[in-house]
């Protein structure tokens, strides 16, 4: 069952994924009408992630107009070998609100904003834009399939913004650990969602 | 050295390295290890995935400010030429090919038999239509062992030329073997020794990659050890 499940939605990323990357090559020429369909397909995650990184719509909407114009202007810089145009994207938001969160927030802001944060993984009930509910379900899945550590590290990293030294600090856990933690999982999770 | 940078392939992944100087440096290595290369490549698609499985409706007015404002705001040009963008010939690369015939050509004719002969023509001339294919690219790659692998692929000539140069000896017991490798299977290219003549192979459907292993002598139907490089095409 589940391979079935994975197979059927592994084949529309793929063409998901393919539309992406041709769109991406047609903005880096110009092609506003490309942005602007590529800006409806990603515009949902790139804001979305920055809202859960900052806490705050209004900053968040302030990076996701950053991250999308970054993009405009990039585009001739793509690298397809990076995890694909979705990839990419997802990338320049991550590292922007990172970095506002990390010039606007202490560590002890953070601290708390982290604690008091929902659990990790997609929660129900938000607007079903990107992932539909099958694919939301796959990635809560997946996110089980990991150690409890594993999890702990990529979530405070990738959605609150610590660095893995960082990480390594809050968690008392040797500098090494960290870093396997983070590749094993993500790795582990890669396998799970078939995403490579 | 090599090895210790090679476990921030999850930090980075994660946006969590700890400064722009960390990430350049991983950037680097990344440059120079087709197989990280290709491991990020995977890493970085998994975590856009975490980025949208957190995706919530966008502010209405949003999409009206971000195309006001790329009205107004000029591209950078590619700090490269974009790989997938090569679509013509480049003469260094028609040249190449010419030599490689004359080359290929001119060694065979001193020693081979007439059969040997066309056989190794009908292999010049598979090189040379890769070559000169309109949409023929090259990939080069340094392998883990020293060594490195140029690849020059076209799409619509199904085909690859597998050229490596300077690699290591190897005991007589074993072999460089070349693969292709798509997202379900591998397949065998071919072997290579030191000093070996370029190698054509064909590309099935969906094959985007080429690897290269050592195996026993005479090769083996599937790999054995763990790649030296892959490069993906």
């Amino acid at each position: 069952m589940p391979n079935i499940r994975r197979g059927m939605s592994g084949q529309r990323e793929k063409r998901r994924k393919t539309r992406l990357d041709a769109l991406l090559g047609q903005v880096a020429a110009g092609d506003t009408a490309a942005f602007e369909e590529l800006y409806d397909e990603t515009i949902a995650s790139v804001y979305g992630l920055a809202v859960r990184v900052l806490r705050d719509p209004a900053q968040a909407e302030e990076i996701a107009q950053e991250v999308m114009v970054e993009v405009w202007r990039k585009a001739g810089r793509y690298d397809p070998a990076r995890g694909g145009a979705m990839g990419w994207i997802m990338t320049l938001a991550q590292r922007r609100a990172v970095d506002r969160v990390r010039a606007e927030q202490s560590a002890a802001e953070r601290d708390d904003l982290a604690a008091r944060r929902e659990p990790p993984a997609a929660p129900d009930g938000v607007a079903e834009l990107v992932l539909d509910r099958l694919d939301r379900r796959r990635v809560r899945d997946c996110l089980d399939h990991l150690t409890a550590p594993q999890l702990q590290s990529i979530t405070l990293a990738y959605y609150d913004g610590y660095t893995y030294r960082e990480v390594a600090e809050r968690t008392d856990t040797p500098l090494s650990t960290v870093k396997a933690r983070m590749r094993d999982g993500m790795i582990r999770l890669r396998d799970c969602l078939g995403v490579a | 050295m090599a090895d210790d940078i090679h476990t921030l392939a999850g930090p980075y992944a994660l946006g969590a390295l700890t400064d722009d100087a960390e990430r350049e440096a991983f950037e680097d290595h990344l440059a120079q290890c087709a197989f990280c290369a290709e491991e990020i490549d995977g890493l970085l698609a998994t975590s856009a995935v975490l980025g949208r499985a957190v995706a919530l409706p966008p502010p209405p007015d949003l999409r009206a400010r971000v195309l006001g404002e790329i009205a107004d705001t000029p591209q950078e040009q590619a700090a490269h030429p974009v790989r997938r963008a090569r679509r013509l010939p480049r003469p260094a690369t028609l040249l190449a090919a010419a030599c490689l015939v004359v080359a290929l050509a001119a060694g065979a004719v001193a020693v081979r038999t007439q059969q040997r002969l066309s056989q190794e023509t009908a292999r010049a001339q598979a090189i040379a239509a890769v070559l000169s294919a309109p949409d023929a690219r090259t990939v080069t790659g340094r392998m883990s062992s020293g060594g490195t692998l140029t690849v020059t692929s076209s799409a619509a000539r199904k085909s690859a030329v597998i050229a490596p140069s300077g690699l290591p000896a190897l005991p007589s017991t074993k072999t460089y073997e070349l693969w292709t490798m798509s997202g379900s299977g591998v397949r065998p290219a071919g072997t290579v020794q030191p000093g070996s003549a370029p190698v054509v192979t064909s590309l099935p459907a969906g094959h985007d990659r080429i690897g290269v292993t050592v195996e026993p002598a005479g090769g083996s139907p599937r790999p054995t050890t763990t790649p030296l490089a892959v490069l993906t095409l």
